[in-house]
Parts: structure tokens; sequence; C-alpha cells
């Protein structure tokens, strides 16, 4: 995947201003930076959700998969329920979350969960769907190294055959999700 | 001091208290009563139970049930089900928006006596009670449930999109929790109206055999007790509407969040 973008305002500010961007295939590249730096709008524009600029991409992500910044949960029901909503699969969906060390919370509310259980949460919704593209914005937010160290490997497990970008601060999460190509930003 | 509002909040919940409250107005009641001396005016809790029990037997007092309980929930159903269908197209279309949104305003303003009886002009006194409760409550729904669609937070519809969580998927999971307490507070507060409009509808347009009919004939016949027991009735079953309707929803939502 290649990005040219020309200009890319947000309100008056100039975010980006005549930069290419590259994405290799099957590649697993880092977007890294300061916060403020443009790396979830970088990410936006990358996977097609932000439309809102000059330039082009070439070899668009055609159904692009993203763990956003904010967890994007349905509070109000249970965390199985937020699973069984983008699969039909209610066994599969069970096993991730017991890989996510999230068993026995299924009936759970949403709302009553901490910010990390939360976040494992949305990371397992992701990863019961199906896509050639996963973009991942902070995607260790808010969870422990122990933690972290599990929901890597699972992601490393489902990227396989699979393009991974992924927005970090943190310089660990290169090594975690075994970075291959990196774009620093700021 | 933190325990102060959670005593208030105890003493609230106290189902004895609840209960204490309406035996000291039951009181209140037949002391006044007893203070008038005239049943014509204001007759004793204890004679409007006479009242109540004498025609509770009657085989017309249900047929009134029936007939008002039939009406009214018609009336109800219909508007739910209109006010959820339109408020979804005003939400996916501003033109449906702004259009129906004269009318709405107008029906929630007009009074309910200049709404009966323009209604009796065009429809028959037999189903006025349906139109009215119908017109009463659509604007309530059509309003609570509208906002509710608004505040549909942007955010998880745009992760929707991109987890292609589509149709029945999408109304359960994203549209119906985030929908739940404007649905509930729509139910509440039109429930009551529902009643209150549909009697009076009843009480001027008089439609055979309804309920209306009957606290007319009280009126007529100066017959206080009758008059009170009626209304006795009028509030028990708007109590039962009430909870049924809550319940629903309720068992509803029960299901969505597990």
């Amino acid at each position: 995947m290649k990005a040219f973008i020309e200009e890319k305002r947000f309100d008056s500010k100039i975010i980006f201003k005549d930069a290419s961007f590259s994405i290799p295939k099957l590649s697993h590249t880092a977007v890294v930076g300061p916060s403020g730096c443009g790396k979830t709008t970088l990410m936006r524009i990358l996977s097609g959700l932000d439309c809102d600029f000059k330039g082009t991409i070439e070899d668009k992500a055609e159904f692009p998969l993203i763990l956003f910044q904010e967890d994007r949960l349905q509070e109000r029901i249970s965390v199985l329920s937020n699973l069984m909503a983008v699969t039909d699969d209610r066994s599969k969906a069970l096993e991730m979350l017991s890989l996510l060390s999230l068993r026995g919370e299924e009936k759970s509310i949403v709302h009553t969960l901490s910010g990390g259980m939360k976040r494992r949460v949305a990371i397992a919704r992701v990863l019961l769907l199906d896509s050639d593209y996963l973009f991942l914005d902070e995607p260790f937010r808010a969870l422990d190294s122990k933690l972290r160290t599990v929901a890597s490997k699972l992601i490393l497990e489902y990227a396989k055959g699979r393009t991974l970008v992924f927005v970090t601060h943190d310089e660990g999460d290169l090594t975690l999700l075994e970075a291959d190509s990196v774009i620093k930003l700021g | 001091m933190a325990l102060f509002p959670l005593m208030i909040s105890t003493i609230r919940e106290n189902k004895a208290l609840k209960a204490g409250a309406i035996l000291f107005w039951l009181i209140v009641w037949e002391i006044a009563s007893l203070l008038i001396g005239e049943e014509l005016f204001l007759p004793s809790p204890l004679r409007v139970l006479e009242r109540l029990l004498t025609i509770l037997p009657e085989p017309s007092f249900w047929a009134s049930i029936f007939f008002t309980l039939r009406c009214i929930l018609f009336g109800y159903i219909l508007s739910i089900v209109s006010a959820s269908a339109l408020s979804f197209l005003s939400y996916r279309s501003a033109l449906v928006s702004i259009i129906l949104d004269p009318l709405v305003r107008i029906v929630r303003a007009t009074p309910v006596a200049s709404i009966v009886i323009l209604v009796l002009v065009w429809v028959r006194s037999r189903y006025l009670s349906i139109v009215i409760s119908f017109m009463m409550v659509f604007p309530i729904i059509y309003t609570n449930l509208l906002e509710g669609l608004m505040a549909v937070d942007k955010d998880l519809l745009e992760a929707a999109d991109v987890y292609r969580i589509k149709g029945i998927k999408r109304i359960r999971y994203i549209f119906a929790p985030s929908l739940s307490p404007y649905i509930k507070s729509a139910i509440r507060t039109s429930l009551g109206l529902c009643w209150k409009s549909g009697i009076a509808a009843e009480v001027i347009g008089l439609p055979d055999g309804s309920i209306g009919e009957r606290v007319y004939e009280a009126k007529i016949y100066l017959s206080t007790p009758d008059l009170f027991a009626w209304t006795v009735v009028i509030i028990i079953l708007a109590f039962i509407f009430e909870r049924f309707f809550i319940f629903l929803s309720d068992s509803v939502m029960r299901r969505i969040e597990r």
C-alpha cells in the first residue's frame, strides 16, 4: 500500500504536507511519534476511514480491520453480546475470551469492567473478524506487561499472512509486535 | 455526611412507608368526607369501596373495561409502531424529520378536548379513544426515540461499520441498548397520558359500553360514589397497564443485555 498525502488539515492546522508512506504487503509496520503528531490521523487515512485529504492511496485495503484507540464497545450489554455482534460462533467467542483471560466475564455488562478488561474485549472482538489488513491504534493501552505479552501473542498469530499496521508511542510495542518497518512522525 | 442521602434513598425504597403514605391519604379522605358530611360532594372511601364491590360482579362492568382497554391498548400499540418507524425514518432523512416536526409540535401543543371534538367530526365515537390515545402518545414516543437515535455514539456507529455489524444485529447490539433509557422514559411518560386522554375522549364522545360512558352516567345521575369507584378502576387499570409495559420493555432489554 502506498499513500501520497498532498495535504491533510485538521481545521486550519496542517497535519501532513507532501508526505508519502509505504506499507509493504504482509509487513508489521509501526507508526511512532510523540502525542499529537498525527499517528491516528495517518492510520485513519491508510485504513480508508478518513478520505478528507488531498492525495492518493494505491492498493487500498478492501475491508480493513481496525482496533480503535478508544474501545468503542456497547457499554450497556454483556461482554459476550459485544462479541456476538461480530460473529455467530459462540464457542469461538468464548474461546477468544478465555485466551485473553476473560473467561467468567462473558455475562458481565461492559460498563462494570476495568479499563484493561474493556481493552481485551475490544481486542477479542477484532480478532474474531477476518481481514487482510489489521490496523491497531495503541493496542495495549491500559494493559499490564503480562497481559501485553498474552495479547501480542494472539495478535501475532492472527497477523500471520496478513498486513499489520500499528500506532504506538511505546517503543516496547515494536518488539512485542515484531515490527519490521517503522514510520516515524513528528 | 455521605450517610444522609443513603438514608433518604433507603426511606424512599421502603414499601411499608409507601403503604403508610397511602393509608395516611385514605384517612385524610375519610376525615374530609366526615367533615363535609354530604356524599354528593365527597363520598367516604368505604362508601366508594362498597360501590366498587357492587359493580364488580356486573357483566357490564367487565364489558366496559374490556372495551376501553382494547381501544387504548390498540391506540397505544399503533403509536409505538408508527412512532418507531417514523423516528427511524427521521433519523435517516433530515427531510422526513423537517416535514414531521411541525405536525408533532402541533399535536403536542393542542389541548386534548380540541382534538377530541375535531376527531369526533372525522370518526365514529366507537373509535375515538383509539385515535386520541394514538395521537397523544405518538409525539412523546416519536420525540424520545428520535432524541435517543440522535444520541447514539457516533464512534460506536463507525466501529459497527468497520466490523460489518448490519441489519438485525445492528439494531440488537448497537441501537436497542443505546435507546433503552429513552424507551423506558417514553413508556413512563406516555402511559399515564394515554389513559387520561383516552378516558377524557370517551367522556366527551360517549361510545356505547365504554368506561367513559359509565363515568359520564355517574355524573349525570349525581352518583358521586360511582364516579369515584370508576376513577379508582381507571387508576388501577392504568397502573397495571404501566407495570405490564415496563415489565415487557425490561424483559426485552434484559434479553438484549445478555
